[in-house]
């Protein structure tokens, strides 16, 4: 476990062991050939686990590095187990002073980059180590990150294929990484492996081609994760009709983006959710503040401040007090597949029984909504006992919702009329101060017509 | 002698090889790129086979029916018609590829990591009904 040193291009090929050219072949002095980094043996001294190689990101005679193939290649150190790693640092300037360039590793045929389990790269300056490439039709696999690697401020850019697309198999982390797409086939960004993840953090997302439909993202194989923490999805491409998300069929596994900011036109997903199908799609804060969107098999549930819908009593706790509410799309729900949303109210007033009343806009047209498909299940803490309680506003004679008299900021939202209802109860029972509220909402109704079978629901629970 | 690249100010491209670059290209407002051919070596990963679905390990049913050459799916069809009067099937075998069958029935995709995927797939190429080339090329997907 050792610090080590590649110049490239240097008179002599030394041990690895210092930052200075060596003075003779094998003395000490840094390595003279960056292909150590896809696997060219060292020729002395030893590449080691644990090892951290500095690359000067220039070569002897002040150029960029630039490694082009035409073949597979692996990067990294091979053969690495468990917790073994080898980390390869694209200097800035601090081990070589003024020296801040960039490594380039491009791909002139339908061939892959994969980067071995427990290779760490990491490039000082962001984008200074790049993945580029490819040759015509590719409609391929370009790169893959191995299970228990990770690049850091790397930039992937499959945007010189002219047709057809590339895709990138990611199972290890992806610090800050700037990915720029062009074609992309059905898969974009994947994890194919079942089992396996990738992790994207703060992840910069360029689309670059606006005729471009395929995802951004998908999970390609059972039981497969893609997660964001943070980022951006941006470019001519993020625009209305890209899906953020899909799966290559329905069975795959689940997107889960925490604070990823894309364009409201983008939609989360275009998918057509298969019944056997478990698996979820999360956009936390994708508008820039709290504003969220789920789909899955049931329908999509969407809180985008900028999808501009009716609001009621909800607010955001931002400066201004932003008004909120969710949209509901029952896309295929049914009693044994319900959409459920839960809201949670913490109750602070002294010990005492409260109507618990829900607000809701039913598009017009929905007239299949009643109180036996669209209902809450109120969870308090007797002050009494001290217990939690559940009870339920199901009615199963299917009796009509209550019409509600409260103002929303609008009863229509495009073409769609719609009229207000809401759920109340009255609570038999006292609540115990300083315990929470939970209401679980239920739909238990698809939808007969789509763009105008929709429910706006206030997530301000009242209590009174 | 090492291959450099340079691009000036103007995105005019220069490729030439020498022993150190012209200083010109050395000068803010060029960039100046070293290129270095990664040629073959035996430690190379092997190409990624050929896949006809991008890749997709779970396919639907149509999907690994296609996977078929379009010459042999029809006698991969008739055995599975006929398997249990086949001679040279136990009936251990016989249950098995019963069960498996039932299997496909029962599921509307096909997951070609699935052990009993390749179990049936190593059976009709044992039984000669595949080669091992359109064996090994029904399970790359």
């Amino acid at each position: 476990m050792a610090d080590k040193f590649i110049i490239h291009g240097a008179t002599y090929n030394g041990d690895g062991t210092t930052s200075s050219e060596a003075a003779s072949a094998g003395a000490a002095g840094a390595w003279n050939n960056v292909e150590v980094i896809i696997g060219t043996a060292v020729g002395y001294g030893s590449l080691d686990a644990g090892d951290v190689v500095y690359i000067r990101s220039k070569s002897s005679a002040g150029a960029d590095l630039t490694i082009t193939t035409g073949t597979a290649k692996n990067v990294g150190k091979a053969s690495l187990t468990g917790t073994q790693q080898v980390r390869w640092i694209l200097d800035n300037g601090t081990v070589w002073s003024g020296i801040d360039g960039t490594l380039t590793l491009t791909l002139s045929a339908n061939v892959t980059y994969t980067i071995l389990a427990g290779n760490i790269l990491e490039a000082k300056t962001q984008d200074a180590i790049a993945f580029t490439g490819w040759a015509s039709n590719p409609n391929g696999l370009m790169f893959k990150l191995s299970k228990g690697s990770s690049c850091i401020k790397t930039l992937f850019d499959n945007t010189a294929n002219t047709s057809n697309g590339a895709y990138f198999n990611f199972e290890g982390w992806l610090y800050e990484p700037h990915i720029k797409l062009g074609y992309r086939t059905s898969y974009g960004i994947v994890c194919v492996a079942n089992g396996q993840a990738a992790y994207l953090v703060n992840p910069n997302i360029e689309l670059t081609l606006s005729a471009e439909k395929d995802p951004v993202f998908s999970s390609g194989g059972t039981g497969t994760r893609v997660v964001c923490y943070g980022g951006k999805i941006s470019g001519s491409g993020a625009v209305s009709d890209v899906p953020v998300a899909a799966n290559p069929t329905t069975n795959n596994g689940d997107i889960l983006l925490y604070g990823m900011n894309y364009p409201y036109a983008m939609q989360l997903t275009t998918l057509s959710w298969n019944v056997a199908s478990l698996n979820t799609f999360i956009a936390i804060g994708s508008d820039g503040a709290l504003g969220s969107t789920m789909d899955s098999y049931v329908g999509r549930i969407d809180s985008r401040r900028d999808g501009n819908y009716p609001t009621c009593n909800a607010t955001l706790p931002d400066s201004v007090g932003t008004a909120w509410s969710f949209l509901l799309s029952p896309r295929n729900a049914q009693p044994y597949a319900p959409m459920t949303l839960p809201i949670s109210k913490l109750y602070s007033s002294a010990d005492a029984t409260k109507t618990i009343t829900l607000e809701l806009l039913v598009g017009d047209a929905f007239t299949e909504i009643n109180k036996s498909n669209c209902w809450a299940e109120i969870a308090y803490t007797d002050a009494t006992t001290d217990e939690r309680v559940l009870y339920s506003t199901i009615d199963p004679a299917a009796g009509a919702l209550t019409t509600s008299t409260t103002t929303w900021s609008a009863t229509t939202y495009g073409a769609v009329t719609f009229d207000k209802r809401k759920i109340a109860y009255t609570t038999p029972t006292s609540i115990k101060q300083d315990t929470q509220v939970v209401v679980q909402f239920f739909i238990a109704q698809p939808q007969v017509t789509t763009s105008e079978d929709l429910i706006i629901l206030c997530p301000d629970v009242q209590l009174s | 002698m090492p291959t450099f690249k340079a691009t000036s100010p103007e995105g005019v491209i220069t490729e030439y090889d020498a022993a150190l670059p012209e200083q010109e290209h050395l000068q803010p407002g060029w960039r100046l790129e070293q290129i270095i051919i990664a040629v073959a070596s035996p430690d190379d990963p092997p190409p990624a086979p050929t896949t006809k679905y991008d890749g997709r390990r779970v396919l639907s049913k149509i999907e690994f029916r296609r996977l078929f050459p379009d010459a042999t799916r029809p006698y991969v069809d008739e055995f599975n018609a006929t398997f249990e009067a086949h001679p040279a099937l136990s009936v251990d075998q016989k249950r098995s590829i019963r069960s498996g069958l039932e299997d496909y029935k029962a599921t509307s995709e096909v997951n070609l990591d699935d052990p009993s995927t390749a179990m049936m797939i190593g059976l009709y190429q044992a039984l000669g009904i595949l080669t091992a080339d359109e064996a090994q090329g029904v399970l790359n997907g």
